[in-house]
């Protein structure tokens, strides 16, 4: 139980450092000091949209075994996006200013939750805003940073090394209040594709969130209304504010 | 010689012992008295609003911590949110370390670092359900459904988005979390809506998170701290405070994030204090400040106006140790009577100084006139003629004042109540001090010189001085033109104020509670500031229930919810919260005990199930320590104690929910409307839409549910628990209509008080209504100061109103009293009078000023409003009333002290028959010599004039004054067997004895007619029936008595007894009837003493000149009569009746005028030795002797 609240709250930033990397990517303007950080904020300069298949692999302290699940993810600068989780989906969750829906369509329910008042995704998406800052300053305040190779090569997609055009983005929150749940983030960069390659949230109680990307599409057209919830809340669906 | 020195002897030792006696009270009345610095006595408890919010702030709102608060919302810079999360961190781990000072420090909610301590609550709140609702937490732990949960929740922790979800079903895979309802009671969702209730973090988020430790952008925190120590009174609070403001300075400069990170540079979050011990440690400390600064800046100024305007140290002197004598013992009655003084009613002093100080200075103006001039002939005063002079009207005027501000005990607010209280008393103890203190201090006696020296001669010049009108000029002084043209310009500048007023309007009325608030306070703006940054933008109520004990309020909360949810349901509120799932059932917990008790047995098999489906021994370990915590609670159900939480997670939440203390149990919920986007003032503050009377409804129907359950149910109790409503925002109006209330139950009374007390003070219409007029004046000057100023009326000041009607009459009372002795001369009446009310007026109005500069907005405004509503009456009654009075009343209207009293009438007579034949006679013997004696305290005049009447009987001042006493008292004893007497009584009830029959026998044998002859002496009147009863024919010759029919009804009444009344008056031949009476053997009673003036005649008597009637001569020259003087006196064992012997006298030499006043001078001293014997018995209360002529010279 004593970790509860944590995982409650790091399952939610893990979901977000990738959607909020992306989200940086995109939006990162200024001029860095490092050649790497300059790619990074290049590589978001040219992507306006892009759509990943992941798998996420959660490896909770609570399960003997780590649980597996494949999605989809679509990202549209410069904070839209939707995730989806199985095929057939089980699950979505679908951000669009100012809502976040949660979307279960078997069992035709949709929560909806409100970025603007407080609550764990308002919590999130602020330590994600803190994690990807627009500048080297705001960076630096907010994570001890650096770059390195990845610490589990085996798992990196595509088997990359270092060298082998993956850049591994690791950081360290300097809040306190961020560090009591939160041990690093880690991000793994392609260079040579210019994708985002995979992310990871390893939580203080060893837990782990790692979503690894494939078929990463970059600036494809989304249909029109790809992320109206109008379109995933179909009629008939309850829906939730919690 | 022996007796006196004996009797001196003990009159010194009771003295002594009642001193002892009297410091030992004050003493002890001192030890008594404390600093009441909560605000919230402040709030009337007799209104429900304001009581509820009393129960909240004192019982639930954490009157006992302090509450630091860390603002970085107006720093800009980027990641404040996470410096401040450093710098509050820092902080509160350093102040965690000073155990001498705290107890316990939080900044953030105490389960955030350790969620599994809200374990334990978890457990409490299934624990504490309604048995059905346990029931379904029973059936999902079941094992037969515990394998299929756990297959589930896998499942969904590989598929869920939801944090909330993923964190809970890691740890909770049965669904321990999935908490009943915990008291949010929110509006039953559409059909197309799925209401998702998630206690579970309601939960979490109670008292924490942005409602308890930070605002939403994080840029505002609080931390908690417990103060080691219980600071139970304002000093300790503020020296903790200081102690505290210390320890932060110690942190910033060792342990300052500055020093550890760049980053910090320059970055300094506001740091504010609020809480309990900080209002208290504040506001203690103005009260001491307001005590200190405002009493000592008023009798400062007051003592500077006396040098200034008196000279002379000595006397100033006197003044400071007399006021100081004045407080002290206010203070020790004080202690005894109401044990604390709060915010407002600590400005007593003040006042009490600035009126107190007017005694002082009316005596020594008084004492002054008539003794200061050393270099003059004129004897010396002493002490005891300048209190017989001014005591009285000091006396009367300490008392009107007091019952103005007595009215202010009426009030529905504590602390004006209270002030009202301390300031009357204050000032009858002022009028005693400085007349009976002060006075012989600054005045002392002089050496025996007046007494060796012709003492009494002396005395009785300046006394006849004094209470002779004829020795005051009797020409009234013209005003110079200049003046009057000037008095007629002010008069214009008055109606001028009224005339602005209609014109320009009245000043604003703020009903807001802020008089009620301290000025500048820090802790007031920290709390204001956690408003601001935690607080909702709804508008809330506090629900409080309060019952007789836990189980009674636990059975009015179950009887609650219902209404809520219709409330909530029919939109009446927004929202609500009940406590009743948190506040301990033990009926509830008791029918749970062992279904709780077989799930805890079935820990193991629900162990497997979870390995089974993939779970380590983690995911239980909530399960586990919830079944820990039902342990400890089956121990308390069989002890009989219902269980309650003790982790310090849970405290926290329950010490904001339920409360308990002096046997009173109470629970707290709170119901919530949202407000309007663009507010329309209704009643309540601004942005409010909820009205006074919506209130109302909702109370009403929250304590009508708990009135329908029978008493019974309660328990052993006589009384229901019941409901209180409490917002800030429905306490203005209902102070509003409380102030509405007070005003009419003070402002009554007041005018009641005001208009018989101008009645009695003037007896003319004329004075009265000029009073009335000259406070109309002031109050118009002041309106007309308070529109341009900009000032407003406030729940506080609005009091000043009573208070400057009971004051402001003062004035004007004393000036046209002085008009009239001073038959109009306005040079002498500002020159005396008028120069004394201005230094009162300036002082009251310092002492009332010097409030302005209290920390309590309301006593500020109060000060401020009072001395300025005194300096405008009083310059309208000091400059204007004068002149008014000249014009309007004129001279003539002098004083009368040479009339009966205006009490010696036929209403009163009635009254007082009828009530003889009811009380018993000791009562009321009893009663009228009480009354008497405060007649004759209270009437100095009255009592002045007797004194000297009776010079010539006993020199001596002290004795004098007593006897005077004596006769007064001898007087109503006297009216009471008269009232028997002529309402039925026998009169042989209280007759004992016959002197000198013999002679009455003598003439009745002889078969003359007998004229018996008295004075104003003895019981007269009861002397008739004796007569009548042994067959004598009686008649009795009189005056006419004062006010319409009473001559007829007293004639009525002697003729019950066979006595004949024969009024006298002008008319030459009223007495012709008498003389055929007595020519045909009858009697005749006449009074020697009262004559009219054309039957006066002057004749020697004790020593001076009296004038007497010569009726008895002339009857005797007419009938040959024989002359008879008579006497009934009361003695030790009754009424004794004393017939002296005949009047000799030649009935042809009464042809000469001469013999019949060398007769009726020689009847006069036949009474002579019985006056000296009973001189008490001689009611002579208007002037007797020959102007001038009053025995001693």
């Amino acid at each position: 139980m004593n970790l509860m609240l944590k995982l409650m709250r790091l399952f939610n930033r893990t979901l977000k450092a990738t959607a909020g990397m992306c989200f940086a990517l995109s939006m990162l303007s200024v001029q860095a000091e490092d050649d790497q950080l300059a790619k990074v904020l290049n590589l978001s300069a040219e992507l306006e949209s892009w759509d990943a298949d992941f798998k996420q692999i959660r490896t909770l302290k609570t399960l003997r075994e780590p649980l597996v699940a494949e999605g989809h993810v679509w990202y549209q600068a410069p904070d839209t996006f939707l995730w989806r989780l199985g095929n057939p989906a089980r699950t979505l969750a679908l951000k669009a200013e100012p809502d976040m829906w949660v979307i279960y369509p078997r069992l035709k329910r949709a929560e909806k939750y409100n970025l603007e008042t407080e609550g764990p995704w308002k919590d999130a998406l602020a330590l994600m805003e803190a994690g990807f800052p627009r500048s080297r300053e705001r960076l630096d305040a907010s994570f001890e940073w650096s770059w390195s190779a990845p610490q589990d090569q085996d798992s990196s997609p595509k088997g990359s090394k270092p060298g082998n055009g993956i850049a591994v983005l690791k950081m360290i929150p300097k809040s306190e209040n961020s560090k009591r749940w939160i041990e690093s983030i880690i991000v793994e960069f392609d260079f040579n594709e210019g994708v985002l390659a995979a992310s990871e949230l390893k939580f203080t109680d060893g837990s782990t969130m790692r979503n690894e990307f494939s078929n990463f599409r970059k600036n494809p057209d989304f249909e029109e209304d790809w992320f109206q919830s109008d379109r995933w809340v179909l009629p008939g669906y309850r829906i939730a504010r919690p | 010689m022996n007796t006196e020195s004996g009797k001196h002897a003990r009159s010194f030792k009771w003295r002594w012992v009642f001193g002892v006696l009297t410091g030992l009270f004050l003493v002890l009345g001192w030890l008594q008295l404390r600093m009441d610095a909560n605000i919230f006595t402040l709030l009337p408890g007799s209104i429900p609003e304001a009581r509820g919010l009393k129960w909240f702030q004192e019982s639930f709102a954490d009157s006992g911590q302090v509450l630091l608060t860390l603002d970085a919302r107006d720093l800009q810079e980027e990641g404040s949110k996470d410096k401040l999360d450093v710098y509050v961190q820092s902080l509160g781990a350093f102040l965690k370390t000073k155990v001498d000072l705290v107890e316990e420090v939080l900044w953030t909610p105490p389960w955030q670092d350790d969620p599994s301590k809200m374990t334990e609550t978890i457990a409490y709140l299934w624990f504490n359900q309604a048995p059905e609702i346990f029931a379904e937490l029973v059936k999902r732990l079941s094992p037969e459904q515990a394998t299929e949960r756990f297959e589930l929740a896998r499942d969904e922790l590989a598929y869920s988005f939801s944090p909330a979800e993923i964190g809970r079903l890691s740890y909770d895979p049965l669904g321990v979390t999935d908490l009943p309802d915990i008291g949010m009671i929110t509006p039953t969702v559409a059909e197309d809506e799925e209401e998702v209730s998630n206690p579970m973090q309601a939960l979490m988020s109670m008292g924490s998170g942005s409602s308890g430790f930070a605002s939403e952008d994080g840029r505002f925190r609080i931390i908690y701290i417990q103060p080691s120590d219980s600071l139970s009174d304002y000093k300790s609070a503020t020296r903790w405070w200081a102690d505290l403001k210390l320890a932060i300075d110690d942190w910033r400069e060792l342990d300052h994030a500055q020093d550890r990170d760049p980053g910090f540079e320059g970055f300094d979050p506001k740091l504010g204090f609020t809480g309990g011990p900080i209002f208290s440690a504040e506001i203690g400390s103005a009260m001491e400040r307001d005590m200190t600064f405002s009493v000592g800046g008023s009798l400062l100024f007051t003592l500077v106006l006396f040098k200034l305007a008196h000279g002379g140290w000595r006397p100033l002197g006197w003044i400071t140790l007399c006021m100081g004598m004045i407080l002290a013992v206010t203070l020790g009655i004080g202690g005894w009577i109401w044990g604390s003084l709060n915010v407002v009613s600590v400005g007593f002093a003040a006042i009490l100084l600035g009126i107190g100080v007017d005694y002082a200075l009316t005596l020594y103006q008084e004492a002054k006139n008539h003794v200061m001039d050393e270099g003059s002939k004129l004897p010396a005063t002493t002490p005891f003629d300048i209190r017989r002079m001014v005591g009285p009207g000091i006396a009367w005027a300490a008392l009107t004042t007091a019952l103005g501000f007595f009215s202010l005990s009426l009030s529905h607010f504590p602390g004006l109540s209270q002030l009202g209280g301390m300031v009357s008393v204050g000032i009858l103890v002022a009028a005693v001090v400085m007349i009976f203190v002060f006075l012989p201090l600054a005045f002392p006696r002089k050496p025996k010189r007046s007494e060796n020296h012709n003492a009494e001669s002396d005395l009785t010049k300046r006394d006849s001085l004094e209470i002779q009108p004829t020795q005051i000029p009797r020409q009234s002084s013209p005003i110079r033109k200049s003046s009057s043209g000037l008095s007629w310009v002010a008069t214009f500048v008055v109606i001028g104020c009224w005339i602005f007023l209609l014109v320009q309007g009245w000043p604003r009325f703020n009903g807001s509670q802020e008089p009620l608030q301290q000025v500048g306070s820090e802790a007031q703006s920290a709390a204001e500031g956690i408003q601001s940054a935690l607080g909702s933008a709804e508008v809330s109520q506090w629900m409080v229930v309060v019952g007789e004990g836990l189980a009674p309020v636990a059975r009015a909360l179950q009887s609650v919810d219902p209404v809520l949810q219709n409330l909530v349901d029919s939109g009446k509120i927004a929202s609500a919260f009940s406590p009743a799932a948190w506040y301990p059932n033990f009926d509830f917990q008791n029918a749970n005990l062992s279904s709780a008790l077989q799930l805890v047995g079935s820990r193991e098999e629900l162990r497997g199930s979870a390995i089974e489906a993939g779970f380590t021994d983690s995911a239980l370990g909530l399960l586990d320590a919830v079944f820990k915590t039902w342990g400890q609670a089956a121990e308390s159900i069989r002890q009989g104690i219902p269980f309650q939480p003790e982790s310090p997670g849970a405290r926290w939440v329950l010490d904001r929910l339920r409360s308990a203390s002096e046997g009173r149990a109470m629970a707290l919920g709170w119901i919530r409307q949202a407000a309007p986007e663009s507010g329309d003032s209704n009643g309540l503050r601004s942005g409010s839409f909820w009205t006074s009377e919506d209130i109302k409804e909702i109370r009403r129907q929250l304590n009508a549910s708990i009135d329908s359950v029978e008493l019974a149910d309660f328990g052993d109790l006589t009384k229901r628990p019941q409901i209180e409503l409490a917002g800030w925002e429905s306490l203005a109006p209902a102070l509003l209509r409380a102030l509405e209330s007070d005003f009419w139950k003070i402002a009554v009374p007041i005018s009641c008080l005001t208009l018989p007390v101008l009645w009695l003070a003037f007896r003319n219409w004329k004075e009265a209504t000029l009073s009335l007029i000259c406070l109309l004046g002031g109050w118009g000057i002041l309106l007309a100061i308070m529109s341009v100023l900009d000032w407003e009326w406030n729940l506080m000041n609005v009091m000043a109103a009573p208070l400057l009607i009971g004051l402001g009459v003062d004035y004007s009372i004393h000036i046209q009293k002085s008009m009239r002795r001073n038959r109009g001369d306005t040079t002498a009446v500002w020159g005396g009078v008028g120069k004394a009310l201005c230094l009162c007026a300036l002082t009251t109005a310092v002492g009332f000023g010097s409030l302005s500069g209290s920390d309590n907005a309301g006593m500020a405004s109060l000060g401020r409003t009072c001395a300025a509503g005194v300096l405008a009456i009083a310059l309208v009654s000091i400059g204007l009333c004068p002149f008014w009075w000249r014009q309007w009343v004129g001279v003539g209207h002098e004083e009368k002290v040479d009339e009966p009293s205006a009490l010696y009438g036929p209403r009163l007579w009635r009254m007082a028959l009828k009530i003889s034949r009811i009380l018993p006679y000791s009562l009321l013997v009893n009663t009228a010599r009480a009354l008497a004696w405060i007649y004759a305290q209270a009437n100095g005049k009255r009592r002045q004039i007797l004194e000297n009447n009776l010079k010539p009987i006993e020199q001596n001042p002290d004795k004098r004054r007593s006897l005077a006493v004596k006769t007064f008292e001898a007087f109503a004893v006297k009216l009471v067997d008269l009232w028997r007497f002529e309402g039925g009584a026998s009169v042989n009830e209280q007759f004992s004895r016959w002197v000198g029959w013999e002679n009455m026998e003598t003439v009745l044998i002889e078969g003359r007619g007998a004229l018996l002859v008295t004075l104003h002496f003895g019981n007269w009147e009861i002397g008739a029936p004796l007569l009548t009863e042994r067959g004598v024919k009686l008649n009795i010759v009189t005056s006419r008595e004062p006010g319409a029919g009473f001559t007829e009804m007293r004639e009525s009444l002697r003729s019950q007894r066979g006595v004949k009344t024969w009024v006298v008056g002008d008319n030459p031949f009223s007495t012709v009837p008498l003389i055929q009476k007595l020519q045909e053997g009858e009697a005749v009673a006449a009074l020697l003493d009262r004559p009219l003036k054309h039957a006066a005649v002057t004749v020697p008597f004790l020593g001076s000149r009296i004038p007497v009637s010569r009726g008895a001569a002339e009857l005797a020259r007419a009938s040959g009569c024989a002359i008879l003087p008579v006497a009934i006196l009361r003695e030790a064992e009754g009424y004794c009746a004393h017939i002296l012997s005949e009047v000799d006298y030649d009935r042809r030499a009464l042809g000469r005028p001469e013999n019949r006043d060398v007769l009726t001078a020689e009847i006069m001293k036949r009474f002579e030795p019985l006056l000296q014997s009973h001189p008490e018995q001689w009611f002579h209360f208007i002037p007797i002797w020959k102007e001038g002529e009053n025995g001693s010279d």
